[in-house]
């Protein structure tokens, strides 16, 4: 394994082939502009959509991915649940897991979660501030104070998170609202960060500003010591720790 | 309802019954000594255990429940898939839940960690020293530095659940091994209290200050601004927000 993640974009891909203004923005799909930007910074990158076997998800191309990026919207409840128990195992092994704009609903976000995830929205193409509120953050790195986005879906508080163990990023509306728009969190040994711009709509995943935070992103959520496939993990079961550390009289 | 909290202390009620140990120091029940203890304290308490109807967590029993305490052991799988989703929604509309000791299995604690819960443990009666790291945490409250349980199950480190919000014990064992014991979570409008002492072979709840930690963590888990019945809360779904806060041009 090099030093740079081996990355897999996961993309619902359906409205790229059905809604004519999203396939205008995407006509290779929402995953070809990421995987591309990855690509040329030097990482690994395959691609996986929902239509194919196993949503492209087989084992074989799990044990090969450091970090997952995720994009569904429409189409959460056609993922199977044995492929998410699977997704699920590995990030709990150590794989990191981007969660992009209206993944919040996807069923292996909520599995990490523990909660509904939910969150207010309004679709007027309106602007967004996104505001850095963790400058030291490493998925911070080159940003600045804020950057926008000229047009967006908006996203408002409350969103039916857990609170984050790191806040990065927070987002202004233009009519009035604020989200947590970067969250991270760590579950078992495995690194999760939720990023909130995305709509389809919109040409979000041309920005560069975008394609910098998923990049950090990706960089951040690499498994910080490979991934555990101890027999004994601690993900699996209870174990029974029999010889003590030290003598017991 | 009143200033204090309205506690439901749930439990699996099979050991007692079937294991003579147990019985003798349970003999009605592990959730016997805590509903007498928290009466005494002046709230109001029920009980519900694994073989009523429903678990006895019917919607109208839940309806009046402001905190739930949770011990389970060996019939994790027992209880129905149905009375947990109703639980969970329960707990995300701000309802408390008091999880304790080998409920770190449960399948609530686990729907709402999202993460596997599993930890090392080995039960040889040793001693435990639960030492306060938050003392300025509710939950601490008339603990001291620490506290020791003469004779409990050792429970030790990996254990695989989300970075606590707050961390308020860790145990101390002698042979070796330390455990995050007191874990704070805050889960949609509801918060979750995870604490370690209790295996069901010592009389781990006749202890004082056991009962007393128990008391502290249903004061603290009672919601907040009573339990959200909104019907268009977002622990259901993702709402349109079709008018801004400000006028957008």
């Amino acid at each position: 394994m090099s030093d740079l993640p081996r990355v897999t974009v996961w993309n619902e891909y359906r409205q790229e082939k059905t809604d004519e203004p999203v396939r205008q923005l995407y006509p290779e799909g929402m995953h070809a502009p990421i995987a591309k930007y990855l690509e040329a910074e030097g990482l690994s990158v395959r691609v996986a959509t929902l239509d194919e076997p196993e949503h492209g998800l087989t084992e074989e191309v799990l044990s090969q991915t450091d970090v997952l990026t995720w994009w569904g919207h429409r189409f959460h409840g056609d993922v199977d649940d044995a492929i998410v128990e699977r997704v699920h195992q590995r990030v709990l092994d150590g794989m990191g897991l981007i969660v992009l704009h209206s993944s919040h609903f996807s069923k292996i976000f909520k599995r990490l979660m523990g909660t509904f995830c939910g969150l207010y929205v309004r679709n007027v193409a309106e602007k967004e501030r996104v505001w850095v509120v963790n400058p030291a953050h490493p998925i911070a790195a080159g940003l600045g104070d804020y950057f926008e986005i000229p047009h967006e879906e908006m996203y408002g508080e409350p969103f039916d998170i857990p609170p984050p163990d790191a806040l990065v990023f927070v987002s202004w509306f233009a009519g009035g609202e604020v989200f947590r728009s970067g969250c991270c969190y760590h579950r078992g040994h495995g690194k999760v960060f939720y990023f909130r711009p995305g709509h389809e709509t919109y040409p979000v995943y041309h920005q560069p500003e975008v394609l910098r935070v998923i990049k950090n992103a990706v960089l951040w959520a690499a498994p910080s010591d490979g991934i555990d496939q101890r027999p004994d993990r601690t993900t699996i079961k209870g174990v029974n720790r029999r010889e003590p550390l030290e003598a017991l009289s | 309802m009143s200033d204090l909290p309205r506690v439901t202390i749930w439990n699996e009620y099979r050991h007692e019954r079937k294991d003579e140990p147990v019985a003798r120091i349970y003999p009605e029940g592990m959730h016997a000594p805590i509903a007498k203890y928290l009466e005494a304290e002046g709230l109001t308490v029920r009980t519900a255990t694994l073989d009523e109807p429903e678990h006895g967590l019917t919607e109208e029993v839940l309806a009046q429940t402001d905190v739930l305490t949770w011990w389970g052991h060996a019939a994790h799988q027992e209880v129905s898939d149905e009375i947990v989703d109703r639980v969970h929604q329960r707990v995300l509309d701000g309802m408390g839940l008091v999880v304790l000791h080998s409920g770190h299995f449960s399948k609530i604690f686990k729907k709402l960690m999202g993460t596997s819960c599993g930890l090392y443990w080995r039960s040889v009666g040793e001693k435990e020293r639960i030492w306060v790291v938050n003392p300025a945490h509710p939950i601490s409250e008339g603990v001291g530095d620490y506290f020791e349980i003469p004779h409990a199950e050792m429970y030790g480190e990996p254990f695989d659940i989300p970075e606590p919000d707050a961390l308020v014990f860790v145990s101390w064992f002698p042979g070796g091994e330390i455990f995050r014991s007191g874990c704070c979570y805050y889960r949609g409008h509801g918060k979750v209290f995870y604490f370690r002492p209790g295996d069901q072979v010592y009389p781990i709840y006749h202890q004082r200050e056991v009962l007393h930690v128990i008391k502290n963590a249903a004061l603290w888990a009672a919601p907040s601004d009573g339990i959200d019945q909104r019907p268009d809360r977002t622990t259901i779904k993702g709402i349109q927000r079709p008018h801004p806060l400000e006028a957008l041009s």
